[in-house]
């Protein structure tokens, strides 16, 4: 006995249990309550007939138990109230024995029928009952149509996903016309293969009642009949918006990153830069396509293997190479070096390849990744500006040794041309009328202006030849010292100087007094009527201290800017304002000499600041 | 007549000769002033004045940048003459690098003097020569 027939037959609810007993007994009362009203008609006779359809009806519509219970009373109350001796359930008649043997019998008989049957037709029931409850419940559209392709019917399930509120209004449309706008041939071919006992098959748009445009998974198959003929048509649709949205993104996605790629590619390209990944465990080197064309190699003929890229290494780099590569593992740090390569075609070739180890998930080096940058062009742009650079150095160093050695010689004829007019002028001088004292005075002062530059172009050539390693110099002291040069100077022109507390600095200090005197020299010098105020003083900049030389004179047109520190600039008359225009060229190659770097500021209400750095000695 | 010092300068620079003699003269320092053109010349007389061939000078004024024999080279040889031990050299030269000036004091020399720009400065010079040529 099957689960379905027991509970059925045997054990149904305990509510719908009480309820059939009461109407069995119920029946069975009113049953006999009929056959006593009938009693003066029928006398003794047929004492049990009235009591068949009552158990038929008990048996059809109830359980086994309230059967039973339907039989028994039937038969006890029949017995008693209308087989003779009434009243009694004695029957003494052998006649009415077997009657009441017989309607045993057959009571029994129809119950076991009609159980069978209320059996089979509760099963059909429930079949059908639980095939509409599976088909409402899928999330599917599931709709049956008739031949012609008409609708016939639609499950609750699809009722929702196609927003239908009224299914009666689209009852025997024709199905394909929902295809009609997006998908009406793949419609009509799924119908027909149908038709043909194959299973049809297609995706597409289709909007809900509601208008909502959604994606559907069409499957159309034939429904046969028990005799295996087609009798309508199933179509079972599945929404697939959102596999579809999600397609959609992931293809979009694709399509995003293949244009990265593109741009990246070209931007790769386009500055001779390409990609390249090392599996360390295959040993396998992957290139991007250009790295082939920035070395020189035929497209796919770079073999892929590390050995492959070794061998396009100049000798003098391969050592660059792989110490990189070896302290990138050991370190895990990023390498970024350059280095020399050969190309087939003997063309010089300079890569910059930067690079960094991946490991794997058990924490050992599995894979290198980097890129290689041509810069072939920026390191022969570099080499021709050493070379340049070299050669400008040089050609400076032979200027200033042929300036030394021109100034040098220069001065035993300049000494001789003024030592010997001097004795001219004392054994002579009174022989010269006043015109040829005035021509022996030019020629005098001429002389003596030159064994000025001749000096000043000595010194000039000398900084830096000293031999003297740079150590602590007290700017305090050097400027001491440069006052006390200039001390003739400076009571001369009534010079007020002050200065902050001055730091030490690394240098040599003959230079560093020289840069104050002449720069103090200077201020004094270039100054309109009243008494010059200079004003010295450092502020410190990092590891540099920032000097500045300030003072309330003439002031320099910022235009003159480079030009002031040019070799013999003058910017002025020499009768105005005396000198050799060597003095501020001076300062700069000492302050050059220093690492530093010299400028000059005006100052706002006239005047000019001197500015220049020197390294901080600490300590 | 009373034998007046000898001082010999070593120097190829003839103006020199003369306009040192003028300073002399003009600073009224009795002096015989004896000249060699190069430092060969020099290296010669200096043998001659410690042979005993010539008189010994009281002073060797010497010229640095010279042909054939250097002020430099020079200074170094005579200051193996034992002869030689007790006679000043005092180097004069328009060098102005410092470098020499301590090699010059290093190697011997007595004093390092750059030439002066002037005749006036030549003067003083001479004058300033005196306390190598007293007694």
């Amino acid at each position: 006995m099957s689960e379905f027939t027991y509970r059925l037959v045997l054990a149904p609810t305990t509510r719908r249990l009480a309820v059939e007993m009461g109407v069995a007994a119920l029946a069975v009362v009113l049953a006999t309550m009929a056959r006593e009203a009938l009693g003066p008609v029928l006398g003794a006779r047929a004492a049990f007939i009235i009591y068949f359809p009552v158990i038929l009806g008990v048996a059809w519509y109830c359980s086994i138990i309230p059967t039973v219970l339907s039989i028994g009373l039937s038969t006890l109350l029949s017995i008693y109230y209308f087989v003779a001796p009434r009243h009694s359930f004695v029957i003494p008649d052998p006649g009415d024995q077997i009657q009441a043997a017989l309607f045993l019998v057959v009571s029994v008989g129809i119950a076991a029928g009609a159980q069978a049957a209320r059996v089979s037709r509760r099963r059909a029931q429930y079949a059908e009952e639980l095939a509409k409850r599976v088909t409402d419940s899928s999330g599917d559209c599931i709709k049956v149509l008739d031949l012609h392709g008409r609708l016939l019917s639609m499950n609750e399930g699809g009722k929702r996903i196609m927003d239908v509120c009224d299914f009666e209004a689209i009852r025997g449309a024709t199905w394909i016309d929902f295809w009609k706008a997006t998908a009406p041939a793949e419609a009509r071919t799924a119908i027909e293969t149908a038709l043909a006992r194959g299973t049809g098959r297609f995706q597409g748009l289709c909007d809900t009642m509601a208008g909502v445009p959604k994606w559907w998974d069409v499957v159309v198959t034939p429904i046969l009949g028990q005799d295996g003929k087609i009798e309508q048509i199933l179509s079972v649709s599945r929404d697939i918006s959102a596999l579809k949205a999600s397609e959609k993104v992931r293809e979009d996605h694709l399509r995003e990153i293949a244009a990265h790629r593109e741009r990246l590619e070209l931007a790769l390209t386009a500055s001779r830069m390409g990609y390249w990944t090392w599996d360390m465990r295959s040993g396998a080197l992957t290139w991007s396509d250009n790295l082939e064309e920035i070395h020189g190699l035929p497209k796919g003929s770079f073999p892929g293997t590390i050995d492959g890229f070794n061998s396009l290494i100049h000798p003098d780099s391969q050592s660059i190479v792989r110490e990189a590569i070896q302290q990138a593992i050991e370190t895990d740090q990023p390498y970024d070096i350059e280095f020399k390569c050969v190309r087939p075609d003997g063309r010089a070739l300079w890569m910059r390849g930067v690079g960094r180890v991946f490991q794997g998930s058990d924490g050992k080096p599995e894979r290198m990744v980097g890129v290689g940058l041509d810069i072939t062009d920026r390191k022969i742009g570099e080499e021709s500006l050493r070379v340049y650079a070299d050669d400008l150095k040089r050609s400076n160093a032979e200027l200033e040794q042929f300036a030394y050695i021109a100034a040098h010689d220069l001065q035993e004829p300049v000494r001789m041309i003024i030592s010997y007019l001097q004795l001219i002028e004392r054994n002579s001088g009174s022989l010269l009328d006043a015109k040829s004292k005035g021509y022996m005075d030019s020629v005098t002062t001429s002389a003596i202006r030159m064994r000025q530059m001749v000096t000043a172009i000595l010194e000039y050539s000398c900084i830096g030849k000293e031999g003297v390693q740079p150590s602590r110099v007290s700017t305090n002291t050097a400027l001491q010292a440069a006052l006390s040069n200039l001390n003739g100077q400076i009571s001369a022109s009534q010079a007020s100087i002050e200065s902050s507390e001055l730091p030490n600095v690394l240098g040599i200090e003959s230079q560093i007094v020289r840069l104050f005197q002449n720069l103090i020299s200077n201020a004094i010098k270039f100054q309109p009527a009243e008494p010059p105020r200079i004003k010295i003083a450092a502020a410190r900049d990092g590891d540099i201290w920032d000097f500045s030389v300030e003072d309330n004179g003439i002031g320099i047109d910022p235009q003159h800017g480079r030009k002031l520190f040019g070799i013999f600039q003058r910017l002025h008359p020499k009768d105005q304002y005396p000198g050799t225009g060597i003095g501020l060229s001076a300062c700069k190659k000492i302050v050059e000499q220093h690492h530093g770097r010299i400028w000059f500021e005006p100052r706002e209400h006239g005047g000019t600041t001197f500015r220049f750095t020197l390294s901080a000695a600490d300590g | 007549m009373t034998m007046r010092p000898i001082v010999l300068m070593v120097d190829d620079n003839l103006g020199d000769h003369q306009l040192l003699t003028l300073a002399f003269d003009e600073a009224g320092i009795a002096v015989e002033v004896r000249f060699a053109t190069d430092g060969y010349e020099g290296q010669k007389l200096l043998r001659a004045m410690t042979d005993g061939r010539e008189p010994l000078c009281r002073l060797v004024l010497l010229d640095l940048n010279m042909p054939r024999i250097n002020g430099r080279e020079l200074l170094g040889w005579a200051r193996t003459l034992p002869a030689l031990r007790d006679v000043p050299i005092v180097v004069l030269t328009s060098s102005q690098i410092r470098k020499d000036r301590d090699d010059c004091l290093a190697g011997g020399a007595t004093a390092f003097q750059i030439k002066p720009f002037d005749f006036n400065e030549y003067v003083t010079f001479a004058r300033s020569l005196s306390t190598f040529l007293a007694g």
